[in-house]
């Protein structure tokens, strides 16, 4: 990439925050140039300071925020001087403009949609009334919204999540902004519609000649719209270069940790490696390498002294003292090698119990429904589903938000009650009434992690009360020192320091926190462990350490895991079978691999198709596969739960099915 | 939408039917004594008494009175008065009142409106300026001291320093009508500034105001393009409770300056057991409260495309 | 692979080089190059430790409500006229239990002998307001306790519940939409007129709106997974409701608790102005109001006093109520 216009500047930018008294730097001295026309991405963790940084760009910190030193030089000017709204006014929406992450909130839920569209376009083009509607009926259209007359006049409500965020998108985009930033845009969107709305920006950015600052903590979707990366950590850029540079070619240890830490680059079977501890605090003041307490390689003067940046092209530069020529040499991980293709995956030493002759049925799911509300309200949420869970294995269920997964893991807990069918577990009956010893059976045998680690902890209560809950609940010890004794077997076997106990959920960082919820179910010696979406909310190296952690105990104490998800890349690397589960119905059940290789199921083509995929050569040339309901013609010919290979069943109707063995054959 | 009324429509009239039994029933409760005069209870034997009372059809057990009560209603019959005015029906008693409550109620009402929300719409506007501190402690003020106090100082100065005339007078219904008019104004441009206010701070940190700063709008635009109107439908959902209760007339500003309307009238009924008209101002009350939640709920859903569009309830409450 | 990499050093000649040069790193740390250029060693529990704040929620709420100076003073305001009630009837020369009706001493304004006057019909003012304030303040300490504690109960209920929603929110509809005084009036009748009974019903009528309040907040945790993860344990309805709900209440339930006073002290007044209120034997603040109401035109130190008390009272009680639920909002913890 050669030297192109720079249009802006971001100079040791510094940026802090007042909270509770302290002072907390969130940015540390952080330098970007930016080209016309480029789309960057800055990854990071939460907490690195990447959306903060582009927020000042706009003059959007928070009230308790200031950019305290540095510049920010934009077509001439300092924009980090500004003050007043008045100023910020020029830059706002025709200059710079931002989508943001959640596409439910951004939009006034009382004003119609074509209006609130208009509303930018008058603000910021010269055009009368009349031309202003047709220039936002020309947006909508443009953002990919069918039938734009008609859904002008519609309000948000109307509008499903990906729809909503290409409205926002349309907004923005009809400012006409020379530089768009977009903060996490996909994050609350389904995998489907997440790859549609990536393909969309890089439309737009086509058509309008934008320059694009990206903000994702997803290095798969970095893959797929960057030209250029950079990677943040602790308030600082740590290393930047293109997408190439930063995939195939990284130099910072953080980088090599975050990439490695992804499970689509995890071999199945094998420990991914880790980024162990937690990012640092910002409210102390860091010297030397912030990253060099988690960095297994440190050098020490990592501790003392601030790197600088060191070239290692002309486009790409890292903050290390590894690239200092007085530096030992130190080799990138495998899981790196892996990416630049200098090594093949092998996905092939998993072990596959539910292939084993003497298999033992753990849960059976036959003929399930479960519905909410009543009357006219009433909404099906899962629809005669029927699934087998054999002893030892760890079977997923995969499926966009809104399908039902969670509801069928619920169902199994006893959380949600079912209306119709049954739920055996070893054989017995557990769905409806039942006995009260088999109720405690249950309760012992089978335990559930959930996904939020904020939300699945009880503020108020100390840890020791969280995880002994259940064995307080069944007087499953004798004395009260058996009790402390099982708490701190429990926390320690999920790598957290006994004297953990005495303290308060708020005083942990998120994985230690999903730690402690694994602790809480695992002190009962479960069986079975409903897990879901144990990882989505956590950040990219924190997720390595959770999988790692599920994976042993299940190798330790023989477990079996119904492990739900959205994401299939994870899946892929934990899951002995996987169903996919669309609108409350399975269309696809199989050994993972098979399923990966032969997928049926026009849904979880578009699902596999969907991935995002760490790698920018793979990721630029695919094939976007969309799943269209309307391609099934269900009205004469009912489609059937069919086992089309051994272990490898599809829902379809005959005339699907045949079409399906068809692909098989060929 | 329609059905969405309808359903409404119906449980508020459950509603009012709910209250008026318990309270007929109640009053069933109480000694029949009180059906008679002072002096009749001298006068008359118990026989006469009794006689009395099986002709009122006040010795059938409370549930036969009940049903005679609801088909009299139905029938558009509320009964006579019998001890406040002897004889005369229910509805011209509390008609002249109601007028006079009425007519107070809707100036009150008027005043606090185009006081009080421009007040809250100022307040939040200019947050944490000078005029937001003095209009908060105008509301802290009288949201939190007994109204008997308030209106005692409104009185001190009306009276002492403007020469207000102190009782309502119905030779002079206007110039008397000030001072219980201003009283009654001063909590409700209170209560409307607050809500105001509130809703409209809690409308200003909503997400899609900060992509309306995004886009370049200017601090008036948002305000009155996104923040006004949005914070007016919860506002929506309160005011017909408000307009119906304020107009049903405050039974202490009546009372305190000796207003001849509803409230002074509720009291008395009530003290002197006059039972008929008790009923029928209860049901008066309850209609008017549950027709005010109605209302509430049909003007929001008037702002609230959501709540138009798919019949479910929008935002908390 | 060093060969290529071409340090920045000489294109920042300001802070490369000369920083950075091997002497000035020397220099800088104390330590030879050797020694900086080579691995340091790894402490798990250091990369372990939180980086996690000492962030306490009720520590939070505590600071920030402090900082709200007014709401402070008037607490303060409040504690030292509730205290000094008590002083002020201990020092006073008449006692209320002996009072007499006195002619000859009607309407004296405030001097050495009646310190706050006398009432129309010549009894001492100051034992009075300050034996009304103490039961003023008693009558809305209990109303807001018992509210408190049935509005927490029921709400619990009604929250958790489904079945009965329905049936809460037809009491509510009922008490919510008829003013409270015909429902108080009807019963000062049927039953009579004590502390007691007004405390009451005053509880009868009002604990619905505390129950509403925590219905609200049941509802919207009885779903968190942290529940939904008690109820996979096997933890009793009972339990979750009181170890994982109600701590979740309780700035809440201290808003209600403060703001019910001053709605408790404002309904006595108007009841007792309307004679449905206390019996005139035991003299609230309400009372005082009602009877200085046809003098204190001519004698305004008659309504001056007990005004000035229940003022301080109420809008002591209102902004605290406020200044807490402002505190303990986590979004203010900033």
């Amino acid at each position: 990439m050669e030297k192109e216009k720079i249009i802006l500047s971001a100079k040791d930018v510094e940026i802090q925050f007042s909270l509770r008294g302290d002072r907390l730097t969130a940015i540390r001295g952080c330098s970007l140039d930016l080209y016309e026309g480029e789309t960057l991405a800055i990854v990071g963790e939460s907490g690195s300071g990447k959306s903060v940084f582009t927020k000042s760009f706009l003059g959007m910190l928070d009230q308790n925020g200031s950019v305290t030193g540095g510049s920010i030089l934009f077509e001439g000017e300092d924009i980090a001087r500004l003050k007043s709204e008045k100023d910020w006014r020029r830059i706002r929406g025709g200059k710079i403009a931002m989508v943001m992450q959640d596409p439910m909130t951004s939009l006034n839920p009382l004003k119609r949609i074509g209006q609130q569209v208009e509303e930018s376009i008058l603000l910021h083009q010269q055009l009368t009334p009349a031309e202003a509607r047709k220039e936002a009926l020309h947006m909508l259209e443009l953002v990919g919204i069918p039938d734009a007359e008609r859904r002008y006049s519609q309000y948000p409500h109307e509008f499903s999540g990906g729809m909503r965020q290409r409205v926002v998108i349309a907004i923005a985009v009809a400012c006409r902004p020379r530089i768009l930033i977009c903060d996490e845009p996909t994050t609350a969107l389904d995998v489907t519609i997440q790859a549609q709305i990536l393909a969309l920006i890089r439309d737009l950015q086509k058509k309008f000649g934008m320059t694009i600052i990206y903000i994702t903590h997803d290095l798969g979707v970095v893959a797929n719209v960057a030209e250029r990366v950079a990677v943040m950590y602790a308030g600082q850029i740590i290393e930047i270069g293109t997408a190439e540079e930063i995939f195939y070619d990284p130099r910072h240890p953080y980088s090599w940790a975050l990439l490695g830490a992804l499970p689509q680059l995890g071999i199945k079977g094998e420990k991914l490696p880790t980024i162990e501890g937690t990012p640092p605090n910002l409210f102390n003041r860091i010297t030397g390498d912030a990253f060099a307490p988690r960095n297994r390689q440190a050098l020490q003067i990592d501790y003392q002294v601030e790197p600088p940046y060191f070239e290692v092209t002309s486009t790409h530069k890292a903050k290390t003292w590894l690239l200092d020529p007085r530096a030992p040499r130190v080799e990138q991980p495998d899981s790196i090698k892996r990416l630049s293709g200098r090594m093949t995956v092998d996905y092939g030493s998993a072990r596959h119990p539910h292939e084993d002759p003497d298999r033992e049925t753990l849960i059976q799911v036959r003929d399930m429904q479960v519905t909410f509300g009543t009357g006219r309200r009433k909404f099906v949420a899962v629809d005669h589903v029927s699934f087998e869970i054999y002893r030892g294995e760890t079977f997923a269920l995969v499926g966009e938000s809104g399908s039902g997964k969670t509801t069928i893991g619920r169902a199994i807990t006893r959380i949600n009650p079912i209306s119709a069918g049954e739920i055996l577990y070893k054989g017995r009956r557990i769905s409806g009434r039942i006995s009260k010893e088999l109720d405690r059976e249950v309760i012992k045998g089978c335990q559930m992690i959930f996904q939020d680690p904020l939300a699945s902890l009880n503020e108020r209560a100390k840890v020791d009360y969280i995880v002994s809950e259940g064995i307080r609940n069944l007087h499953m010890y004798r004395d009260e020192a058996e009790r402390q004794e099982m708490v701190r077997n429990a926390l320690c076997e999920v790598g957290l320091l006994p004297e953990f106990a005495s303290r308060f959920p708020h005083e942990f960082s998120g994985g230690q926190r999903q730690r402690i919820g694994i602790a809480r179910a695992l002190i009962m010696k479960p069986e079975f462990i409903v897990a879901d979406e144990p990882i989505s909310a956590l950040d990219v190296s924190i997720r390595a350490q959770v999988l790692n952690l599920l994976n042993e105990l299940k190798t330790t104490y023989g477990l079996t895991y119904l492990f739900i998800a959205h994401d299939l890349s994870v899946v892929r690397f934990i899951a002995d079978r996987i169903a996919v589960i669309y609108k409350g119905r399975i269309v696809e059940l199989s050994e993972a691999e098979e399923l990966f290789r032969h997928p049926l199921h026009p849904y979880t083509k578009a699902l596999l198709s969907a991935i995002p995929e760490p790698d920018p050569a793979v990721e630029r040339n695919k094939d976007l596969v969309v799943y269209d309901p309307s391609v099934h013609d269900y009205t004469e010919d009912k489609p059937v739960w069919c086992e089309i290979l051994p272990g490898h069943f599809v829902f379809g109707n005959s005339a699907e099915l045949e079409s399906y063995r068809a692909a098989l054959r060929a | 939408m329609l059905k969405y009324t309808i359903k409404r429509l119906l449980q508020s009239l459950l509603t009012v039917f709910v209250v008026v039994t318990i309270v007929f029933l109640l009053l069933r409760l109480m000694p029949t004594d009180y059906y008679f005069t002072e002096d009749e209870l001298i006068k008359l034997t118990d026989e006469q008494k009794d006689d009395i009372l099986q002709a009122a059809g006040l010795k059938d057990s409370a549930f036969v009175q009940l049903g005679r009560f609801y088909a009299a209603v139905f029938r558009g019959d509320l009964g006579t008065s019998r001890r406040i005015m002897n004889g005369k029906p229910v509805t011209e008693v509390i008609g002249d009142r109601f007028g006079i409550s009425m007519r107070m109620g809707c100036m009150a009402l008027i005043i606090s409106l185009l006081v009080g929300i421009p007040m809250g719409i100022l307040q939040a506007r200019h947050k944490d300026g000078v005029f937001d501190h003095f209009g908060t402690a105008y509301t802290i003020f009288i949201n939190a001291v007994p109204r008997l106090v308030s209106y005692s100082l409104v009185y001190i100065l009306g009276v002492r320093l403007l020469r207000l005339p102190a009782m309502y007078s119905t030779r002079q219904p206007g110039v008397s009508s000030i001072l219980p008019i201003l009283c009654l104004a001063m909590g409700s441009i209170a209560g409307y500034a607050l809500w105001m206010r509130r809703y409209m701070v809690d409308e200003m940190t909503k997400d899609y105001i900060k992509l309306a700063r995004i886009k370049g709008l200017t601090p008036r635009g948002i305000m009155f393009r996104h923040v006004l109107r949005n914070a007016f439908v919860p506002m929506a959902q309160n005011l017909p409770t408000t307009f119906l209760l304020t107009i049903g007339g405050s039974l202490l500003v009546e009372r305190f300056f000796s207003v001849p309307g509803m409230g002074p009238l509720l009291t008395n009924s009530i003290n002197r057991y006059d039972t008929n008209v008790v009923q029928i101002l209860v049901m008066l009350y309850a209609s008017m409260g549950v027709m005010g939640m109605f209302l509430g709920d049909l003007l929001m859903s008037a702002f609230d495309p959501r709540i138009r569009l798919t019949g479910k309830g929008g935002e908390s409450r | 692979m060093t060969d290529s990499i071409r340090s920045m050093f000489d294109e920042m000649p300001e802070q490369g080089g000369r920083i950075y040069s091997t002497e000035a790193l020397e220099q800088m740390t104390g330590e030879p190059e050797e020694k900086l250029f080579s691995f340091a060693e790894y402490h798990p529990e250091e990369a372990e430790r939180t980086g996690y704040s000492d962030y306490s929620y009720w520590k939070s709420v505590w600071r920030i409500f402090l900082k709200k100076k007014f709401a402070v003073a008037m607490v303060i305001l409040f504690l030292a006229v509730f205290v000094f009630s008590f002083v002020a009837l201990a020092i006073g020369k008449y006692q209320y239990d002996s009072l007499v009706p006195d002619n000859r001493q009607m309407f004296i304004s405030p001097n050495g002998e009646y310190w706050f006057g006398t009432d129309n019909i010549g009894r001492d003012y100051w034992c009075q307001v300050w034996y009304a304030t103490q039961t003023s303040i008693k009558l809305a300490a209990i109303v807001a306790l018992g509210e408190c504690v049935v509005g927490v109960v029921l709400g619990c209920l009604w929250g958790y519940v489904r079945k009965l929603d329905r049936f809460f929110t037809e009491i509510y509809n009922i008490l919510y939409s008829v003013p409270t005084i015909i429902y108080m009036t009807l019963i000062a009748l049927m039953i009579g007129r004590s502390f007691w009974i007004m405390c009451i019903t005053l509880i009868l009528f009002h604990w619905i709106y505390m129950a509403k309040n925590v219905r609200n907040l049941v509802f919207m945790y009885r779903d968190r997974e942290y529940n939904l993860a008690s109820r996979c344990l096997g933890t009793r309805l009972g339990t979750i409701l009181s170890r994982n709900i109600l701590p979740y209440l309780i700035s809440v339930i201290i808003l209600r608790l403060a703001l019910s006073i001053p709605s408790t002290i404002g309904y006595e007044t108007t009841l007792s102005y309307l004679g449905l209120g206390l019996d005139v034997n035991t003299p609230s603040l309400g009372i005082l109001l009602r009877n200085s109401r046809a003098y204190f035109l001519d004698y305004p130190y008659l309504l001056i006093f007990p005004a000035a008390i229940v003022s301080i009272v109420t809008v002591a009680f209102y902004l605290a109520g406020n200044a807490f639920s402002d505190a303990a909002d986590p979004r203010n913890h900033v």
